[in-house]
């Protein structure tokens, strides 16, 4: 009985910590959140950023749009 | 013929150091072929050793054609096919070979906290930030660690093996690794195998579970987008819980210090070559050297016993139950929120990253094709490494050599404890 005393205390104890270690964090997070609210957002990395994507991207924008060129005069 | 052939060859060859040839005996064609017979492994090949070689042989086979954990079970597999080819002194443990001195990287608790660096170099904390709520769900998964303790203690294992087997619930390699080295080391291999082959296998054993605690109506709830997160609040934030996490429990500070040094490489801007070493170079090169040093750990002596089995067994046991505290805590915040949460989300604090945040986000797209949970599921999959570190740094104080509390602490911990509970219970 003495092992399933131990074991059900060492989870106790374990939980325990990991839930207040992490509720802490928690609070620091939000406490962070409003010290940097005013400061500006980070922007994600777009599209733009790459020139090569965006040369991709505009070539197959070009031929789309010449194949539904193509299409419309045949109609 | 034989007799002929079995002719009598006189050699006196000094630069050969055996000392029947030195001293020119005299040596037949079939005791030399035996004698040549004896220096190679074939004599040396017991069942055992052969049994590690398939064993080998079949980890390799499912990193290479099933895809399990490849980048892990390729080395671990060749270095126990290296460590049980007989005489080849690459088992760890055999002095003066090239495996033993990599496992002094395990020993030395050198290769897990360096793959946490390359982890924290990884991972975006940007999710957890922006839902910091998801933090709980990352400690809720850690039930499952808890709960396999208990079951493994009333297995036979001792308090410091059942801890090293079920932090394998919290779904980290190196974080299992990193334990079960302190805590129990004759058990590092079944442990390190268990790990990552169930890592690999979180496609398979969680959507089950997924579909069995949640309703269709709750998988498809949508999340609302997460919101940006300030450059400032991501570079202060593994410098915070650095600070924070040490304080409440220093016995984690290899494993917490590393990840966040790795993240805040990755967050502060301006040291981009140690970033880019971290995250892919430094990684890779100690992931070979843990994963060969771990493969060599596993010899007949220590793999092939009933305990193995079951360590196995224990190691799905505690996925299982990980898997379900996430999603019940899950479901617990889905309520508290009004709906504004998909308890699906939950079953990712089981740490496993990404893969654990792609199952939440499968199940969840296979209820609505048009709900994305991976960013969401994100959160409470980086806490979940958190808290599975945490996990590990509370059994280190409890139980290991280099925490604030040594084992006589944890005996009297246990002392005390055991009188509380008795008194709570009307005992004695």
């Amino acid at each position: 009985m003495e092992w399933l005393v131990n074991s059900l205390i060492v989870t106790l104890i374990g939980m325990g910590v990991i839930f207040i270690v992490l509720g802490v964090l928690y609070l620091t997070i939000l406490g962070l959140e409003k010290t940097f609210a005013n400061t500006k957002h980070s922007t994600p990395d777009l599209l733009e950023d790459d020139p090569e994507i965006i040369a991709v991207v505009k070539a197959a924008i070009a031929m789309y749009r010449k194949q539904r060129q193509k299409l419309s005069k045949r109609k | 013929m034989i007799k002929f052939c079995d002719c009598l060859i006189v050699l006196s060859f000094n630069s050969i150091t055996d000392r029947s040839f030195i001293l020119g005996d005299t040596l037949t064609i079939s005791s030399a072929f035996e004698k040549i017979l004896s220096v190679t492994g074939f004599t040396s090949l017991t069942l055992d050793s052969t049994v590690m070689i398939l064993i080998a042989l079949f980890l390799i086979y499912l990193a290479i054609e099933k895809e399990f954990e490849p980048l892990l079970l390729v080395p671990i597999g060749f270095g126990a096919l290296l460590a049980n080819l007989p005489l080849s002194h690459m088992a760890v443990g055999d002095e003066g070979g090239l495996l033993n001195y990599f496992y002094m990287g395990v020993k030395s608790e050198i290769w897990p906290p360096l793959i946490f660096l390359g982890v924290g170099a990884l991972t975006d904390f940007g999710p957890l930030l922006a839902n910091p709520v998801t933090l709980f769900l990352g400690a809720a998964a850690q039930i499952g660690v808890y709960i396999t303790l208990v079951i493994a203690v009333a297995l036979g294992f001792s308090l410091q093996q059942a801890a090293a087997i079920g932090i394998i619930g919290g779904a980290d390699g190196p974080t299992a690794i990193f334990l079960a080295n302190k805590l129990a080391p004759e058990l590092l291999a079944p442990i390190a195998v268990a790990a990552y082959s169930y890592m690999s296998l979180v496609p398979i054993i969680q959507p089950p579970i997924m579909r069995l605690l949640t309703t269709e109506d709750q998988r498809k709830i949508k999340m609302e987008q997460l919101k940006p997160v300030s450059r400032e609040l991501r570079i202060v934030f593994p410098i915070a819980v650095t600070i924070i996490c040490l304080l409440m429990l220093p016995a984690a500070a290899p494993l917490i210090g590393m990840l966040m040094l790795g993240n805040l490489f990755r967050e502060c801007g301006v040291t981009k070559r140690l970033h880019d070493t971290s995250e892919t170079h430094l990684i890779n090169v100690v992931t070979i050297l843990l994963a060969l040093s771990v493969g060599a750990s596993m010899t007949a002596e220590s793999f092939l016993t009933l305990q193995t089995i079951k360590i196995i067994v224990l190691g799905l046991f505690a996925f299982v139950m990980a898997t379900a505290g996430g999603l019940l805590l899950g479901k617990l915040l889905m309520v508290m929120t009004g709906g504004k949460v998909n308890p699906l989300i939950g079953s990712a604090g089981v740490s496993a990253v990404p893969m654990a945040s792609r199952v939440s986000q499968k199940v969840g797209a296979e209820a609505d094709p048009h709900n994305f949970l991976l960013m969401h599921a994100m959160g409470p999959n980086v806490a979940g490494v958190i808290g599975t570190a945490v996990a590990a740094g509370v059994m280190l104080a409890l139980f290991g050599k280099s925490g604030q509390m040594t084992p006589g602490h944890a005996e009297l911990l246990l002392a005390k404890g055991s009188d509380f509970l008795k008194i709570l219970l009307g005992i004695g």
